[in-house]
């Protein structure tokens, strides 16, 4: 049984029980039904506390399943009834094969019954294309050559009215261009084409537009700008006679059902391309795309979790004070029930049944008011959030708002009975007479078997931790043992003492800059909780066992006149119910240690935008690129035709260039590869770029004199690249430390490590790497090597060519960029921006942010209706003392300023702890794992906000009770019985 | 006892309304005290006693009639010009003393002093002058639930009486308590009106606690129909 069909289980019985006990109990059902309808007011707001945790757990569900959805439903639209794909693809580029292939593939797939329903031939090219008569073009339309007679299976191309069409009927020269290419050429039928194929030794294809078809089925593959052609017609405008580079194969069922045979097809091509020895590979590209749809949401689905795991943590805090507080407020009436003759299990019953109302009824709203907060997150998120050509909409299963019921119920209801058997121990004749609990010899053992219970957890969790190499056992094993040796102590009277000093220890244990996790193995967002949790527990303790003293040496010094007792007043009772004032306290500071945390990242992140856009630029402003592949000839040449010199900063020397082969690369001696960009730098790179370096050899051997050169400064480093032809230059993703990335998908290398690059076709090279350097690069990440040796060793049709702009100050690059791409168009030349790229992901991810913060902000509700809940219960509870503090002279000002300071005090301390211990923590984990990255500040006036906002809710959430307990005319409130 | 009286009571009335049922607690009760007096005011329930001492402290307000405090008017203060007289001028006891059970016994004491703005120092000092008054040397650090229930009712009386006030309001102040210990708390409260010439109101059933007064008054419905002087 899973987790959830346990709880599930769980609910069902619980349910089953409390009909029972409905039926058979029907005293109790009636006190627990009479006690509800005691007060309505306060049934709504610990209904509200209660629901905002399925509220969470529902909403992150929802989140989940809505972009599980639209990314599944990306992929059925990008692939249509493609299950599988077949090609000699490399870093990005198809490769062309006999098309006698196809013939032998689909030959065994008979032979083997495979359930495919079609397998297509394809040449599948990407180049520039224009307009002739609108002058419009676009680098990177997709042709795609069929052959009619296969495509069956993957439907036919529609045009707008409804007519189908293929490629068969097609004459030589025309295409068909899908509505995205249609568009992007502001084509119509009979207007001409000029297609531009290829790069150093360029072919014009001149072809006429016969229709315009829709972009669904095939003419929606990946969502491309794409003309289709017959696949002779494809094959001779190309010179790949007998080619095709991409074979699409559709299995029996439709474009959703297929998949489900994606392994045994997958597994029947795989044998037939073994047993022809064909250097194909295949692609399960319909399952791959599924799972990984469903990994996104699963993805976000934790991250929303993770997230709103204080919100829930704070929910459960709010469960366990309004049902100690509704135990407290019943103490007399519960006593005299003892009294009567009733059972501790009859009280624990009535109060449970109470609870599983609340339970029930509060997940209930809760799960459905998860639908609805999911509903505006998904909103903000395609609002907000860059996402391409995905559609984004709301979708949702409905077996996600029953787990989250279940699981809301299953939370409230274990709290519940928790709370429900602690009021169920009380002592009649006590709480009759309303006294508090003293401690007893038998509580005090107790407390000192469950302080060295813990401790011995607490120990066996540090020895797993360190043994293992486990963040989840060392972050929560020291803390634990300190936290039982506290409350051991405290058994023996030492509560104060013990309790802070393990405290301080805790906050000390997080806090130093040590890493305590293991990337590889742990789960990050296990330990974020867990490290969370014990922060704001530790500050929490600290506060609530010693405000109270710290509080009244200030009172010493402070204020004289009206305001002494009123301050004095107001801070003795939150500072003497030291457990209703942490857990509430707890409720605040947990979601503002959460909410000050992503602040402080999203402060970080903006405070080094600067940095981050002058390291990974390396100087130069705009990047160029050919679409495809091969090198523009006479680049320099035409450049100085069209540009003038005074628009690069150095004249001509601004602008390099680098020749960019997508390889695989592996340690020397190593059996695994990974995908690496292999930049071949010219010299103007070599001398002009700005990137730094955080190791680099000593000194290396030039090629030319055979003499060893000292490397003292950046530039020499360099420029050993052009005297070694033997060095190679890694960014930072390359090497460690970088705490995000899992070893497994990266190379690991320090200056002096042999790597070898190489090509699909064979070509290698073995480089020794001779500096790595300070960044991750965004847009120019990989191994960095002399041009020659990419011209040397790989051939042109692998490469493409990268060009790097240092623009003068006063240039217009948007003009820059414009006029280049023009000139270059038939090269398919494209630009980048970066400073304008670094930006727009610089938003994106800010907007992410922002939108997570709101999220946690819903978590506040807790905490404000939890002020209002315990406020609500003050009013009712010292009605009888307002009236004496009237009667001796305390004015309504008076008694209105009693309230609001002591809800002020826990909202201070709660925001205070939060808020400290958020930014804290985000120095730490600066410290570890970005220190050498960016510059640490702390964004005040954002948190100056977030204390405001949060303040401000939990003034208004409790100012109608406070003023209420004001206006209470003092002769009424001394005769108060409730 | 042939002073100005201290409280005056003018045809006072006061009505409740409860749901449907108006309830008539004061019927026009006309009343002086002069300063120093002991006043034992008795009767069975619901005549009206506590409603007399909330309505004439000014802790409540008449429906109409007039009550006269040192000659001054409560009907024309509003309400933080009586909170502010109460702080200096009056103390209360309670049946169910009313403390602050998060207050320390001193601090509970002080706390009449400290809204009537006297320094922390001076306060503390003549709240522990107090507590040795009432015999509760050494529990000014204890908080109410560590206290017996005569011990409560001692700090309640040394809050009432640690601002010097003029008159003091005492509802049951040996309600609670038991015949021994009520004996004792009358026996200080006599003592403190003797001593500090301080007015006393004081509601009770009990006869041997009213006996110990100047004067009782006997109310029903919400008049006082009978008025005894002790002898």
């Amino acid at each position: 049984m899973t987790v959830p069909e346990i709880a599930l289980f769980a609910v069902v019985v619980g349910i089953v029980l409390a009909g029972l006990l409905l039926a058979t109990r029907p005293l109790l059902a009636r006190l627990a039904a009479r006690n509800i309808r005691r007060r309505t007011t306060r049934v709504v707001i610990v209904i509200l506390g209660l629901l905002v945790g399925t509220a969470v757990i529902s909403s992150s569900l929802v989140v989940g399943d809505t972009l599980s959805y639209i990314f599944l439903e990306d992929v059925y639209v990008r692939l249509g009834a493609i299950d599988e794909i077949v090609s000699n693809e490399f870093g990005g580029q198809l490769f062309s094969f006999a098309e006698t292939n196809l013939t032998q593939i689909r030959a065994d797939l008979i032979t083997a019954k495979s359930p495919v329903d079609g397998i297509a031939p394809t040449l599948l090219k990407v180049m520039p294309v224009r307009n002739v008569a609108g002058n419009k073009g676009n680098q990177q339309i997709t042709i795609m050559g069929l052959n009619a007679s296969y495509e069956r299976a993957f439907g036919p191309l529609t045009t707008r009215d409804g007519r189908s069409l293929d490629t068969g009927a097609l004459r030589p020269d025309d295409v068909f261009a899908n509505a995205r290419a249609a568009a992007d050429l502001n084509a119509t039928p009979g207007q001409n084409l000029t297609l531009f194929y290829g790069t150093t030794n360029q072919t014009l294809v001149h072809t006429t537009v016969a229709d315009i078809v829709r972009d669904e089925g095939t003419a929606s593959y990946e969502r491309r700008a794409i003309l289709f052609m017959d696949l002779r017609s494809a094959q001779s405008a190309f010179n790949e006679n007998g080619s095709i580079n991409l074979i699409r194969v559709s299995n029996v069922g439709g474009v959703v059902e297929g998949v489900a045979v994606s392994d045994q097809v997958t597994q029947d091509l795989r044998l037939s391309i073994a047993s022809h020895h064909l250097a194909l590979r295949v692609q399960d590209a319909k399952a791959s795309g599924i799972a990984q749809a469903v990994q996104i949401g699963r993805a976000a689905m934790e991250l929303f979790l993770v997230m709103g795991a204080f919100g829930i943590l704070a929910g459960i805090l709010l469960i366990v004070n309004i049902f100690v507080m509704l135990a407290e407020e019943r103490k007399p009436e519960l006593g005299i029930a003892r009294a009567v003759g009733f059972l501790r299990r009859d009280l624990l019953t009535a109060f449970a049944l109470e609870g599983t109302f609340y339970a029930i009824v509060a997940a209930a709203l809760g799960a459905l008011a998860g639908l609805g907060l999911g509903y505006v997150m998904i909103y903000f998120f395609d609002r907000l959030v860059p996402h391409g050509d995905v559609v984004v909409t709301f979708h949702f299963d409905p077996t996600s708002v029953i787990t989250a019921f279940v699981a809301g119920t299953a939370l409230t209801w274990v709290t519940i009975l928790l709370a429900s058997w602690r009021v169920s121990r009380l002592n009649i004749v006590r709480a009759i007479r309303d006294l508090p609990e003293p401690g007893t010899p038998e509580q005090s053992r107790d407390v000192l078997i469950a302080g060295i219970l813990t401790s011995l957890a607490g120990l066996a969790l540090t020895a797993w931790g360190f043994l293992t190499d486990t963040g989840i056992g060392k972050i929560p094993g020291p803390p634990v043992l300190a936290i039982g040796l506290g409350v051991a102590a405290a058994s023996r009277g030492w509560a104060r003492i013990a309790l802070t000093l393990a405290s301080l220890f805790n906050l000390a244990w997080i806090l130093t800059p040590v890493g305590l996790l293991n990337q590889r193995t742990d789960n990050v967002s296990v330990a974020f909780v867990m490290t969370g949790i014990i922060l704001v527990g530790s500050g929490i303790l600290i506060a609530v066992f010693n405000v109270s003293e710290v509080l009244r040496a200030l009172l010493r010094r402070a204020s004289r006149g009206a305001g002494r007792p009123v301050l004095t007043t107001a801070v003795s009772y939150p500072t003497e119910k030291r457990f209703r004032t942490g857990m509430t306290v707890a409720m605040f500071a947990l979601i503002l240690f959460m909410v000050t945390l992503i602040s402080m990242v999203q402060g970080l992140q903006a405070s080094s935008l600067d940095t981050f856009v002058r390291q990974q630029s390396g100087g130069y402003d705009v990047i160029a690129y050919t679409t495809s592949y091969g090198e523009i000839p006479n680049f320099r040449q035409m450049l100085q035709q069209n540009f003038s010199d005074r628009l690069f900063l150095g004249g001509w020397s601004g602008v390099s260039s680098a020749s960019v082969l997508p390889a695989k690369v592996q340690s020397v001696g190593g059996n695994r590869s990974y995908d690496y960009t292999l930049w071949g730098v010219d010299n103007f790179l070599l001398r002009s770029n700005g990137y730094g370096f955080t190791s680099f050899l000593p000194s290396f051997v030039n090629e030319s004199t055979g003499l060893r050169e000292d490397l003292t400064s950046r530039e020499s480093v360099w420029l050993s690249l052009r005297y070694n032809h033997t060095l190679a230059i890694v960014d930072r993703s390359a090497a460690g430390p970088n705490q995000f990335v899992p070893d497994e998908s990266r190379l690991r290398v320090v200056p002096g490590d042999r790597i070898r690059a190489l090509d699909g076709a064979g070509h290698t090279v073995d480089l020794t790497i001779v500096g790595v350097l300070e960044q991750a690069l965004q847009f120019t990440s990989g191994v960095f090597v002399d041009q020659d040796v990419v011209r040397a060793v790989f051939p042109a049709q692998e490469r493409y060519t990268a060009y790097f702009f240092q623009m003068d100050p006063t240039a217009d690059v948007g003009a820059f960029r414009a006029d280049l791409e023009r000139v270059f168009f038939p090269y398919g030349l494209q630009t980048i921006d970066i400073r304008e790229e670094i930006g727009r992901a610089f938003d994106a991810s800010q907007q992410v942010l922002t939108l997570m913060e709101a999220y946690l902000g819903i978590g506040l509700l807790v905490g404000i209706a939890g002020l209002a809940v315990i406020t609500l219960r003050a009013v009712v509870e010292r009605r009888t003392q307002i009236g004496a503090l009237r009667a001796i002279g305390f004015t309504r000002r008076m008694v209105l300023s009693v309230f609001l300071l002591e809800i002020a005090l826990i909202a201070v301390l709660g925001v205070g702890i939060g808020v400290a211990l958020g930014i804290v923590f985000a120095y730490k984990v600066y410290l570890v794992y970005f220190a050498d990255i960016i510059v640490f500040s702390i964004p005040w006036d954002r948190l100056l906000l977030i204390v405001g906002v949060a303040s401000i809710a939990a003034i208004a959430s409790t100012a109608q009770p406070a003023i209420r307990a004001s206006r209470i005319p003092p002769a009424e409130a001394l005769r108060y019985i409730e | 006892m042939a002073e100005e009286p201290i409280i005056r009571g003018i045809d006072a009335h006061k009505t409740y309304n409860s749901g449907p049922v108006t309830v008539h607690a004061l019927r026009g009760v006309n009343l002086e005290i002069p300063r120093g007096e002991m006043v034992a005011i008795m009767g069975p329930s619901g005549c009206g006693k506590t409603t007399l001492l909330n309505c004439f402290s000014g802790l409540d307000d008449l429906t109409s009639g007039d009550v006269q405090i040192e000659g001054v008017s409560l009907s024309g203060m509003d309400d933080d010009a009586k909170s502010r007289y109460r702080s200096r001028r009056m103390g209360f006891v309670f049946q169910s003393y009313n403390l602050l059970p998060v207050l320390t016994a001193a601090e509970n004491v002080e706390l009449p002093l400290l809204v009537a703005k006297v320094p922390a120092k001076d306060a503390r000092r003549k709240a522990l002058v107090l507590m040795e008054q009432v015999e509760l040397n050494g529990w000014a650090g204890h908080k109410p639930a560590q206290l017996s229930a005569g011990q409560q009712q001692r700090v309640a009386i040394a809050r009432a009486l640690v601002n010097d006030p003029a008159i003091v309001w005492a509802d049951e102040p040996t309600g609670n308590l038991d015949s021994e210990t009520s004996a004792q708390i009358m026996d200080l409260l006599v003592h403190l009106n003797r001593e500090q010439r301080q007015t006393l109101v004081l509601v009770t059933h009990d006869a041997i606690v009213s006996s110990r007064a100047h004067r009782i008054l006997r109310m029903r419905n919400g008049q006082i129909v009978e008025e005894t002087r002790s002898a």
